[in-house]
């Protein structure tokens, strides 16, 4: 059986439509990035990271989506988030509960920057997951 | 004995003065939405916003790229074509809550005025508009809600997507703070 010529274009047309349409969905609809999307900029002691973010806080703040991991201790913690040595605040990637964190336990833990609050004198970070506790 | 007498009533004066509420985690909620089109709104639940309890001062800093949408593009959209959040990473409000006094708060809201500058861009604008306070235990929640432009902010708009962006964007506030120690 040949299909016309007629009939070809339309199936060749049609086809390409779906595969467009599909594309196009899944370009709108994309997935959010994950922290494994982002670049890795640092891993170390938050003490060391804190020395070198003293000299250019606000640069961190315009570097786009960037990653730290960090090792450091437990200041203060809230439902949403924990302090880590004072000078980060980490909040959580949803879902995740503070529940069994205690204040100086000692942790690793890793979140997209997002920028030097300058009311509380830290480093914001967020959609953060710990790594080690 | 009246210089002791003074000395405690400077302190007690000052620890007032000084006691700050305060939360990182504060709720602000934007909505840009225009009927039968694909609703623009997006929610940042990283504001951090401080309230001076004994003059009724109130600061407030939002990192643009906190707002979270629902669909992955708009929100790149959102930050690299429209807030250039890079280059304009932040929001600051910087206001004042007018008669405001701490003893008059309690579980049932109370409406006050809040007027004060927003900035954004490298530009500010003035905002006037009422907050409610309420106790929540020991924690205080602040609701607000106002509008504002987008050329307020020098944000241009395509002309392409124009119809489907409101032209007002109506700004709502909700903020748990607790005590600073």
């Amino acid at each position: 059986m040949s299909l016309s010529k007629k009939s070809k274009i339309l199936l060749i047309s049609l086809a390409v439509l779906v595969v467009a349409a599909v594309g196009g969905y899944f370009y709108i609809y994309k997935s959010h990035k994950t922290l494994d999307d982002m670049e890795l900029v640092y891993t170390g002691s938050a003490e060391e990271f804190k020395s070198k973010m003293d000299t250019n806080a606000d640069t961190w703040t315009k570097a786009g989506d960037k990653v730290i991991d960090l090792t450091g201790v437990i200041t203060a913690k809230d439902v949403k988030g924990i302090s880590v040595n004072g000078d980060f605040y980490f909040q959580l990637a949803e879902g995740t509960k503070t529940n069994d964190l205690a204040e100086n336990q000692k942790i690793r833990i890793k979140g997209r920057i997002i920028g030097y609050d300058d009311l509380l004198g830290e480093l914001k970070l967020d959609k953060a997951i710990i790594l080690k506790k | 004995m009246k210089k002791i007498l003074y000395l405690c009533m400077f302190f007690a004066v000052s620890t007032v003065v000084a006691q700050k509420y305060y939360t990182k985690t504060g709720k602000t909620y934007f909505k840009a939405s225009v009927e039968a089109f694909e609703p623009v709104e997006a929610t940042s639940e990283s504001t951090t916003a401080v309230i001076n309890m004994g003059t009724g001062e109130v600061a407030a800093l939002l990192f643009i790229k906190s707002f979270h949408f629902r669909i992955a593009l708009m929100e790149e959209h959102f930050n690299e074509n429209y807030m250039d959040s890079d280059k304009y990473p932040k929001a600051k409000f910087k206001g004042k809550l007018e008669g405001f006094n701490m003893a008059d708060i309690s579980e049932t809201p109370k409406e006050y005025k809040l007027s004060g500058t927003l900035q954004m861009r490298e530009m500010e604008k003035a905002i006037s508009t009422t907050a409610k306070l309420s106790k929540s235990g020991d924690n205080i929640i602040l609701e607000s809600f106002f509008t504002v432009k987008p050329q307020d902010f020098g944000i241009k708009i395509p002309s392409i997507v124009r119809e489907k962006i409101a032209k007002e964007i109506n700004i709502t506030l909700n903020y748990e703070l607790i005590e600073k120690k």
